[in-house]
């Protein structure tokens, strides 16, 4: 029957007082020090094929982590390049569009339409257009699109007049607006705007129309 | 809490040579893990300087090198570092004291680059050390079968008490467990006798 004193002894779990009897003990016996030495070999050896085993396992890991971290890397490098791939394409467009647009922008002739009380506007507009000052025509327009409708009038034909005047205005404004984001390069809101009179029974709808399917 | 056993943890730890042998020694297996992630990079740059063989045998080099380290750490043969000496020293030996086992063992020399004299630094202070003897245990133990095997690696390398070995394997008391590693340990030294006779 195996002695759990020999065990205690090989793995250091005596007391200071068991271990110097057992030594005691062991000095004078030939057997007892062969069983000593054989477990000592038993156990050496069971903690070197556990820690054989151990780092198999870790090993294992850290094989596991590189090629999770390698199809990671992978991901990232091909995202990063279809990002860059779609920058890339997309600032060629832009500046693609910015230079149709300004070019079919300057092409288009502004003439200020004689409309009932707004002429002065009109003309205001189309001049700052003319002179490239195009921040402060966008700022007129916008001052005229705010403003509301009133007749002076009271007959009814009068203010059906008006009502109509005011609403070819309202359209002249939009088709200027049109131009000048044409002519800045801003061509997604000339887009937007050109496709919401050609929508429309605006007065400029064909020649919105005409300008889209161009660009 | 610690729920991994492969060791991910131990990667971020670093520690000195010296404390390294001291944890190691009193049986810290943390502490091994942490050695095997803090020289293996490096060891494996080495070996591969001088085998370009499969990837296979290099880890199993060097895991075999920190198994013989650890071996030499727990039996006492290596307690301090003399001054200006790292670790790295010893285990790089070991390693290639392996290698060139390798060498003469592998007949064709297959992955061996020519122009390397693999005999040159080899210490013998570090060879293989496992005698007739030492080896035939270990041939014993590494044939050990269920429920022995889990049985004796947790009480050995894991050091567990009766009570926490219950619990694991699903004895029903700490006496159970005791019992049955009795039966183990006796039928391995039975064993043991038997084939060293």
């Amino acid at each position: 029957m195996f002695d759990e004193r020999i065990d205690k002894y090989v793995t250091g779990k005596m007391s200071e007082e068991e271990r110097l009897l057992f030594e005691r003990e062991l000095a004078g016996n030939p057997g007892l020090q062969e069983e000593v030495s054989l477990q000592r070999d038993i156990v050496r050896a069971i903690r070197m094929k556990a820690a054989k085993e151990h780092l198999q396992r870790v090993e294992h890991g850290i094989q596991a982590r590189t090629r999770r971290r390698k199809i990671f890397r992978i991901v990232i490098n091909v995202s990063s390049f279809a990002a860059a791939a779609c920058l890339a394409i997309g600032l060629f467009v832009h500046v693609e569009r910015v230079s149709d647009y300004k070019a079919v922008g300057n092409r288009i002739e502004l003439t200020a339409e004689s409309v009932r009380g707004g002429e002065k506007t009109s003309t205001a507009i189309l001049e700052a257009i003319g002179h490239n000052d195009y921040e402060v025509a966008l700022e007129l327009i916008a001052q005229e699109e705010s403003r509301e409708f009133s007749s002076q009038f009271t007959h009814p034909d009068l203010i059906e007049q008006d009502r109509l005047e005011y609403a070819f205005e309202q359209e002249s404004l939009q088709w200027y607006k049109a131009v000048v984001y044409m002519r800045m390069g801003k061509w997604i809101k000339a887009r937007r705007v050109l496709k919401r009179i050609a929508a429309s029974d605006s007065h400029y709808k064909s020649q919105a129309q005409s300008e889209l399917e161009q660009l | 809490m610690r729920t991994r056993n492969d060791g991910y943890y131990d990667c971020f730890i670093v520690m000195t040579d010296q404390e390294l042998i001291y944890e190691i020694a009193r049986g810290n297996n943390h502490a091994f893990t942490v050695l095997y992630h803090q020289y293996r990079k490096e060891f494996f740059g080495y070996i591969r300087k001088r085998y370009k063989g499969d990837e296979d045998t290099i880890f199993d080099l060097y895991q075999d090198t920190c198994v013989a380290l650890y071996d030499r750490i727990r039996s006492g043969k290596l307690r301090m570092l003399n001054p200006g000496t790292k670790l790295k020293s010893p285990l790089f030996t070991i390693g290639h004291n392996k290698l060139v086992d390798l060498y003469r063992k592998n007949k064709s020399k297959t992955g061996f680059i020519e122009n390397v004299d693999y005999k040159k630094d080899y210490d013998s202070e570090y060879s293989d050390e496992c005698s007739e003897r030492f080896a035939m245990v270990r041939q014993a133990v590494d044939s050990m079968t269920e429920p022995c095997n889990s049985i004796l690696t947790l009480y050995y390398w894991d050091d567990k008490n009766m009570q926490e070995i219950a619990e694991v394997q699903g004895y029903a008391n700490a006496d159970s467990a005791k019992s049955q590693k009795s039966k183990c340990m006796n039928k391995l030294r039975v064993y043991i006798k038997k084939i060293l006779e």
